[in-house]
């Protein structure tokens, strides 16, 4: 098995390939914990039951929702990139995900 | 201090942080917008999937520009590259006429620049090309 770095180097899984994925889940966490505490603040002075207070509660799930599609892209494509001139299929390492 | 704070500005993690908090900023609208309905139709799915698209297309393009202008914070030249930075100029026309002096040393640090991205060199996030590059004209006189 091939070594980079110090570390074993998988087959679809290479140093470079943990490293951008480290990249990109602690820069999508980072923004996830931002949007979470922004709108838990933004919460704690609005009433709930009221039509901000639903628009706030709206916005922050779908912040949420968006923040982990762009995660999901970032990181197939990712897979992509690293496999798109080998026989691994995209599909088997989407869904060794 | 200062050290610490330019590690910090060309962190390839910072970058990626700001490109998340630019995709969260993206959805915002859409959220607006799908809470507005919610408040007054109720809650449909087949807008949210609709919204979400909407909301996912903006966020790439907001993503793309993002890249580009992190990518403009600049493009240090590391030392490596440095040294093959050094060019001389033995051409009496170049070197006697300042204009041409200024011109040869901007062609000399984007090529320099491009070069270090994409050969052995890596390039490093960071200030300036220009002082990192080093220009002998040499007139030969």
């Amino acid at each position: 098995m091939k070594k980079e770095g110090g570390i074993p180097a998988s087959g679809w899984l290479d140093v470079h390939t943990l490293k951008t994925l480290s990249r990109h889940t602690s820069g999508a966490l980072g923004a996830l914990i931002a949007s979470w505490l922004i709108g838990h603040g933004v919460q704690y002075f609005v009433d709930g039951d009221t039509l901000v207070g639903t628009i706030v509660s709206w916005t922050e799930r779908i912040v949420f929702v968006g923040v982990f599609l762009q995660l999901s892209y970032s990181v197939l494509r990712t897979f992509y990139f690293r496999h798109k001139d080998t026989n691994v299929p995209l599909v088997v390492v989407a869904l060794s995900l | 201090m200062s050290r610490l704070s330019l590690s910090l500005y060309r962190s390839e993690f910072l970058k990626t942080f700001l490109q998340y908090v630019g995709v969260a900023l993206a959805f915002v609208p859409v959220g607006i917008a799908y809470g507005l309905m919610v408040a007054t139709r109720g809650e449909r799915l087949d807008l949210l999937l609709v919204l979400l698209g909407i909301g996912f297309v903006t966020a790439r393009f907001v993503w793309r520009r993002l890249e580009v202008i992190l990518a403009r914070w600049g493009v240090r030249v590391s030392e490596q590259s440095i040294a093959t930075s050094v060019y001389i100029v033995t051409d009496v026309r170049v070197a006697a006429v300042a204009r041409f002096q200024y011109a040869f040393l901007t062609v000399a640090t984007v090529l320099t620049a491009a070069a270090g991205s994409k050969g052995s060199v890596r390039a490093e996030q960071g200030w300036s090309t220009v002082a990192h590059t080093r220009l002998l004209m040499l007139t030969g006189a």
